[in-house]
């Protein structure tokens, strides 16, 4: 019964475009637009910025300030307007900067063209070069650095003095590095596998509206029995669609955005992983579909749930940037647990949390299909054929 | 010999301020085919779905003498001798016959060593072979009729409900479709279908249920036969008495139901004792349109 009841399900999905779409095309499409538009992120972001320093004077301590910037990363610039960043230094620099400075004496100038979600690195790399400068400073007040060698090799002085590089071991899976794979592949992979709750809704009311519901009650199967057969059926279809895009998002998003590779690293885990989450999603499906009535409610309710729940875990907006009650928020949502659990999975070096949200996303569906299940029956108990 | 017994069946839709059954008893036979006719919104549907157990909170009792498991709900003591083929097409569109058939069948308990030769079987009785391999939702409407029908002989029943089998759709179609009623018949399975086509009705019934503002009208296949006697006098006449009147017309016309050839001649003996002229007198057999007109006509 199952296996014709899969064959059912599979082919009823595959004869409609819509749903091929909610499930594999759009997840794909996300993927790829939000993979590419992260991927200008962070140290490219940075080179595209263009700093001014603004001096009174034209002092060896500006020439180095303008030289350690540029080497975090930022464009220089002799005019005012074409600057992204003006630091405006106070008079008489060179005397005060190693102990003369008062508090807020250089001012930074940030334009609208840095949006704020990159100043907070900009301002802190902008510490970092006046952080060298002043240790310029210091080691030529002391005798450290040779007054009369060319600027260059002071600063080369300098650079190799807090180089700290080689002090640490980041203990980290290489592809960490791409920030913007591992950030958009987990996430909108969980939003189309969650996103199965149009699927199942549509395939439910039409099931309701064609009469065949009612007529499947005449047919010796419980409704509760109808319920897992269906449930078992749609958890199959998506466990296929997770493998796709889990293929997808690993072979083909990096190739066509040029984004660094990203592996599983641990993949009995990680199909683990996507059992539970898959089961999850489709728990949360069927109280959907046990709700709705209509093709409207189904793409209002079951649509616009998914989209919230994408928004609010951290899918449309990073977490990190999030106030902090709407990151409390989504730290309770399944479609976070599920998109963190795949993270992990790719990073591979916190297999504490992917339990922890396993065994989340495990009472998850417990109660959800307990929910389900009723909702479904009693449903089914209301329908009559008239 | 009974298939189904009902007995003081009332039933109230939650929305509704009215019985849309009311206090039916009857008794379906067993092997026969049963019509069911009546005005839109008399109670007929709501009947068969009653009969089929998808209306749980009735009043009265529904009886299917053959069946065990009272202590189970109708539907799941029924489920697995009656098929319901209700008005809608109830199928998936976007499969094909053969796939829409193979699922039903999965669904009902047999072997699958058996799948082959029932659906080979259907296939055949419903005069689907030609279309097995289209999509549902591509089918004339005369064949969509059919798959539905053959979606509730899967389960092998010995009762059928069929509800306006043969709804919009050509005459070729519904001949096929009365066809296929008559062969259940002669397979010896219970029939009770719902209809406006009386002549359809007429055809193929044994029995008859009128239905009419939720109460009901058993007629059974002698009464169908009976002679019916139309008698129009000169004026009102004064004692008729010995005459069963079955309808009263305008312009003292009288129709009277006779059971048999001698009764027919014993009152006309007797009509010629009545001191009025006799206009016009003829006879006729009794018709399902004079049994639904009539019942129509009582209030």
């Amino acid at each position: 019964m199952i296996l014709n009841s899969l064959k059912k399900e599979a082919l009823i999905i595959l004869s409609d475009i819509h749903s091929i779409g909610v499930l594999l095309i759009l997840p794909v499409a996300f993927m790829l637009i939000m993979t590419f538009a992260m991927s200008g992120q962070s140290q490219d972001a940075i080179g595209k910025i263009t700093v001014k320093v603004s001096s009174t004077e034209n002092h060896l301590y500006v020439t180095a300030y303008q030289q350690y910037l540029q080497q975090q990363g930022f464009i220089i610039s002799d005019k005012n307007n074409a600057a992204d960043l003006l630091i405006s230094l106070p008079n008489d620099f060179e005397k005060k900067i190693l102990t003369g400075l008062t508090a807020k004496s250089i001012v930074l100038t940030i334009k609208e063209t840095i949006t704020p979600s990159m100043q907070p690195m900009v301002i802190q790399l902008v510490h970092g070069a006046f952080s060298k400068l002043r240790l310029h400073a210091y080691m030529l007040d002391i005798g450290d650095l040779n007054e009369q060698a060319p600027i260059q090799e002071q600063i080369s002085e300098i650079n190799k003095n807090t180089n700290v590089e080689q002090f640490f071991l980041i203990d980290k899976h290489d592809q960490s590095l791409a920030s913007a794979t591992l950030y958009s592949v987990p996430s909108w992979i969980i939003f189309g596998i969650y996103f199965i709750v149009l699927p199942v809704s549509i395939t439910v009311i039409n099931e309701q509206k064609n009469g065949t519901l009612i007529r499947l009650k005449t047919f010796p199967i419980s409704t509760s029995h109808y319920f897992f057969t269906k449930v078992s059926a749609f958890c199959l279809l998506s466990s296929i669609q997770f493998v796709i895009l889990t293929l997808i998002g690993i072979f083909a998003v990096p190739v066509l955005t040029a984004q660094p590779a990203i592996t599983v690293s641990n993949w009995p885990i990680y199909l683990l992983s996507g059992l539970v989450i898959v089961v999850s999603a489709n728990a949360l499906a069927f109280i959907i579909a046990a709700l709705v009535n209509s093709y409207e409610q189904a793409i209002v309710l079951g649509g616009g749930i998914n989209i919230l729940l994408a928004a609010v875990s951290g899918f449309m907006v990073p977490m990190n940037i999030m106030p902090e009650i709407m990151a409390t928020i989504a730290s309770y949502s399944p479609l976070y647990w599920s998109a963190e659990i795949i993270r992990a999975s790719f990073i591979g070096n916190n297999t504490s949390l992917i339990y922890t949200y396993l065994t989340n996303l495990l009472l998850f569906s417990a109660v959800s299909f307990t929910m389900a299940r009723y909702l479904f029956v009693m449903k089914i108990r209301k329908l009559m054929w008239n | 010999m009974n298939a189904i017994e009902i007995s003081q069946l009332s039933y109230k839709y939650p929305q509704n301020n009215y019985y849309s059954l009311h206090d039916v008893s009857l008794n379906i036979r067993a092997q026969c085919c049963t019509g069911i006719i009546g005005p839109n919104g008399a109670g007929k549907s709501t009947f068969i779905s009653a009969l089929c157990g998808l209306i749980p909170n009735f009043k009265g009792s529904i009886v299917y003498p053959n069946t065990s498991g009272k202590s189970k709900a109708l539907i799941d003591c029924v489920k697995d001798k009656v098929s319901l083929v209700p008005q809608e097409y109830a199928f998936y569109p976007q499969l094909t016959v053969l796939q829409n058939l193979h699922y039903f069948l999965s669904l009902c308990c047999i072997h699958n060593s058996e799948w082959k030769i029932l659906l080979a079987d259907i296939l055949a009785q419903c005069e689907l072979n030609e279309v097995k391999n289209h999509k549902a939702k591509n089918l004339s409407g005369g064949y969509k009729r059919r798959l539905n029908i053959a979606i509730a002989l899967v389960k092998k029943p010995e009762v059928l409900f069929l509800d306006e089998p043969t709804v919009g759709i050509d005459p070729e179609s519904r001949a096929v479709i009365i066809r296929l009623l008559e062969s259940f018949k002669l397979q010896g399975k219970t029939l009770l279908f719902t209809s406006h086509m009386l002549d359809e009705v007429e055809k193929i019934c044994d029995d008859i249920i009128v239905f009419r503002d939720g109460k009901a009208q058993m007629n059974e296949k002698h009464q169908q036969e009976n002679i019916l006697l139309t008698v129009r006098f000169n004026q009102s006449p004064d004692n008729l008495d010995f005459l069963t009147i079955y309808e009263q017309s305008a312009n003292n016309t009288y129709q009277i139901v006779l059971n048999s050839p001698e009764a027919l001649a014993a009152q006309l003996q007797q009509l010629t004792q009545v001191a009025h002229q006799i206009i016009n007198i003829n006879y006729s057999a009794n018709s399902v349109e004079r049994i639904y007109n009539h019942t129509q006509a009582l209030k």
